[in-house]
């Protein structure tokens, strides 16, 4: 059960326990959280038709979770549908009537290759009844 | 070519193949990859050239990238946005009059220092005619 540490000052070193360290401080993430990266943008006016946000892709890789946290109750129930640049659905977030400020809502378990230079895009169905807003956050591995 | 995994059982673990693993998972990551972050924007109205966007940058770095996308329609006429660092900068990003909603500009060959504390900024010169939306995401790799 060794603990490796890769040490500016000793190489590589190799002691009892377990773990992974960089100049003796624990890199706690593992693969495939070193490998994801998140990008984040805002739908502003859920009760209104048709408001989006756009977000750049910066890193080729694969769309893993998308997640919504909206601003108060959207007085509906309220859908955010996830498109990716070919203009295909990924699949909905469903807000629910009488959410709070902060609720997080999520779509997990995508599978859904991204392009950098391409954008990811979230669109909300207009059910809202409040004028509310939500940030995305979506979630890629490289 | 030995693949490198860094396991809590066995220690650095070489076999045959390549690539770097922990706990056997590859790493697929560069190793530029593992120094960035992503800081994201937006400006909600590019007709405006009051209206600019800062996002605060909370590492020592170099600003090696900016993406930025349009939304809501064509901006109707050219809309040119300058990259900056703590005000000062000359790379461009620049829409046409006719691009789409989901056009993505971006320059890849950013070489900007930037230091924790200061801002990064997308300077607009308010060129479109329509209200459009921009969103951005600027690329900062570490610096130790």
């Amino acid at each position: 059960m060794p603990k490796i540490d890769f040490n500016d000052a000793k190489g590589v070193v190799s002691t009892a326990g377990s773990g992974w360290l960089r100049n003796g401080v624990e890199i706690s993430a593992s693969a495939g959280q070193l490998d994801r990266y998140t990008l984040t943008g805002k739908i502003t006016g859920l009760n209104s038709g048709g408001e989006h946000v756009y977000v750049p892709v910066p890193a080729t890789g694969t769309l893993v979770a998308v997640y919504s946290s909206v601003s108060g109750d959207p007085g509906a129930i309220t859908l955010i549908r996830v498109h990716n640049a070919a203009g295909s659905s990924l699949g909905d977030i469903t807000i629910a009537n009488a959410s709070s400020a902060g609720d997080v809502d999520m779509l997990l378990a995508l599978s859904s290759a991204v392009t950098a230079g391409t954008y990811l895009r979230a669109i909300s169905d207009n059910g809202a009844t409040n004028a509310v807003d939500a940030y995305i956050t979506f979630v890629i591995e490289r | 070519m030995p693949k490198v995994d860094i396991n809590d059982s066995k220690g650095l673990y070489e076999t045959p193949g390549s690539g770097l693993y922990r706990n056997g998972v590859e790493i697929s990551s560069t190793a530029s990859e593992l120094d960035s972050l992503y800081l994201c924007a937006d400006i909600l109205d590019i007709s405006s050239a009051a209206n600019d966007c800062f996002v605060p940058c909370p590492v020592d770095g170099t600003l090696v990238a900016a993406y930025a996308t349009n939304s809501g329609g064509t901006p109707g006429a050219t809309a040119t946005f300058t990259i900056q660092v703590g005000g000062t900068g000359t790379s461009t990003l620049v829409f046409a009059s006719g691009d789409v909603s989901g056009t993505v500009k971006s320059d890849t060959t950013l070489d900007m220092s930037v230091t924790a504390g200061q801002s990064i900024s997308l300077d607009n010169d308010g060129g479109a005619s329509g209200a459009r939306r921009l969103n951005v995401v600027f690329v900062v790799e570490h610096t130790t």
